[in-house]
């Protein structure tokens, strides 16, 4: 997905199954944000209009998504589903009431889930600026972007605009701390 | 009257373990310190370099920078306190749990390798762990806390607790602020350890008085992750 060249290295076609590390992660200064940036664009550039238009959910998961981004999120169970996803760094297509995959089985490659999702993380970040909500959305964003070819035109054209909204957050947040 | 305390060292191959071990032993108290050293042999250990810049901003600061060329061994030699090696990294084996429960000791002193759990048997074996948490309770739980700091726009902070089976939640003893790092300092390799290892340093004194838990806030509890490259950039290059 990114150039041989480039620092942005947080994309693995391996990923949901595998996780990416993000541990001691390396400093590339300005150069390393400028290739998040590139990487980002090159995706967005490639469909017509990034906007969301996923609009009828079909996963357990989604669904539960969408109606939070409807109705608001209560804090402590999206703090639970994304204590859950950032040890497992997998979107289940189903949960139980605890966000844990219903069974052995459940899917996690139902990538419609991880749209709703990232776009569940940006409405939050925009009623409740928590940083642990931009963390989750990058990592999120990071494994759709490593599954780029397996989206549908509407899952691209919704996830394009999750990748245009999460830089306006990360370019925000640089301009809150300047 | 201050008490003369006993100090089991359980400690990985790592930088935190030797900034803690040296600050240990630069320490003139008549404390009474022994090592139990776990994962030798089955892990590298690389010498982090220490550049100009962030040798100047620690030495400002008035922070002690251990030299990590020094092994653990040659630490405690030079005190002639005791030590054992354990050659499996597991923190949470069974002959790492039998020492400790064999070692007479006040506190153990936790500088496992990264990312390393106790595991709820240390729990039952009647001692205190102490562990350094770099971020202050509750409001900043969990991972890589230093730069959300950062991010929040808060001073960095060390808090020294008794740990318990639950993850940074034990009794606190200290929180400790200290300068954000300015822009270029090594924080992962240098900065981390060495405020953690200053924070242990006041720690073993408050404990020697015998004045060791901190009143618990009210504040809402934080759980932080793993921080994101991008964020860590945001907040590095935020720095001044």
């Amino acid at each position: 997905m990114t150039g041989e060249s480039s620092l942005y290295i947080y994309t693995d076609s391996n990923a949901p199954k595998k996780k990416i590390n993000y541990s001691y992660s390396k400093y590339g200064g300005e150069v390393f944000l400028l290739d998040y940036v590139n990487s980002r664009n090159k995706v967005i550039q490639e469909v017509d209009s990034a906007e969301f238009v996923l609009s009828e959910a079909q996963y357990n998961s989604s669904i539960v998504f969408q109606s939070w981004i409807e109705e608001g999120a209560d804090i402590t169970s999206l703090d639970l589903l994304i204590k859950r996803f950032e040890v497992t760094r997998k979107v289940y297509s189903a949960y139980n009431n605890e966000f844990r995959p219903i069974d052995k089985n459940t899917s996690f490659v139902d990538f419609e889930c991880y749209v709703f999702l990232a776009y569940l993380l940006i409405t939050a970040y925009k009623r409740s600026p928590r940083l642990q909500y931009v963390n989750a959305l990058l990592k999120l964003d990071d494994i759709v972007l490593s599954n780029w070819r397996k989206l549908d035109e509407n899952e691209k054209k919704s996830f394009a605009y999750c990748l245009r909204e999460e830089m306006e957050i990360i370019e925000a947040l640089r301009a809150s701390l300047r | 009257m201050k008490r003369k305390l006993k100090i089991l060292l359980l400690a990985g191959n790592t930088s935190r373990a030797k900034s803690y071990a040296q600050i240990l032993a630069k320490n003139t108290s008549q404390n009474e310190v022994q090592g139990l050293f776990f994962g030798h042999a089955e892990k590298e250990y690389a010498v982090p370099t220490l550049d100009e810049h962030t040798l100047d901003f620690l030495e400002k600061n008035g922070l002690f920078v251990p030299d990590l060329s020094e092994s653990l061994d040659h630490t405690f030699q030079k005190r002639e306190w005791s030590f054992t090696h354990i050659h499996t990294a597991d923190a949470n084996g069974e002959e790492v749990l039998s020492m400790i429960a064999s070692t007479q000791c006040d506190i153990v002193v936790f500088a496992g390798y990264g990312g390393q759990i106790l595991k709820e048997p240390h729990f039952y074996l009647g001692k205190k762990y102490l562990h350094m948490h770099p971020g202050e309770l509750p409001i900043e739980r969990g991972s890589t806390t230093i730069y959300y700091s950062i991010l929040n726009k808060r001073q960095c902070s060390v808090t020294a607790f008794y740990m318990t089976e639950k993850i940074d939640a034990g009794e606190d003893v200290l929180c400790q602020t200290y300068p954000l790092p300015k822009r270029g300092v090594n924080i992962d390799a240098w900065f981390d350890n060495i405020i953690r290892a200053d924070c242990l340093e006041r720690t073993i004194e408050i404990i020697g008085n015998q004045n060791d838990v901190l009143q618990k806030t009210n504040a809402r509890s934080e759980e932080y992750y793993v921080i994101h490259p991008v964020l860590k950039h945001v907040a590095l290059l935020s720095l001044k």
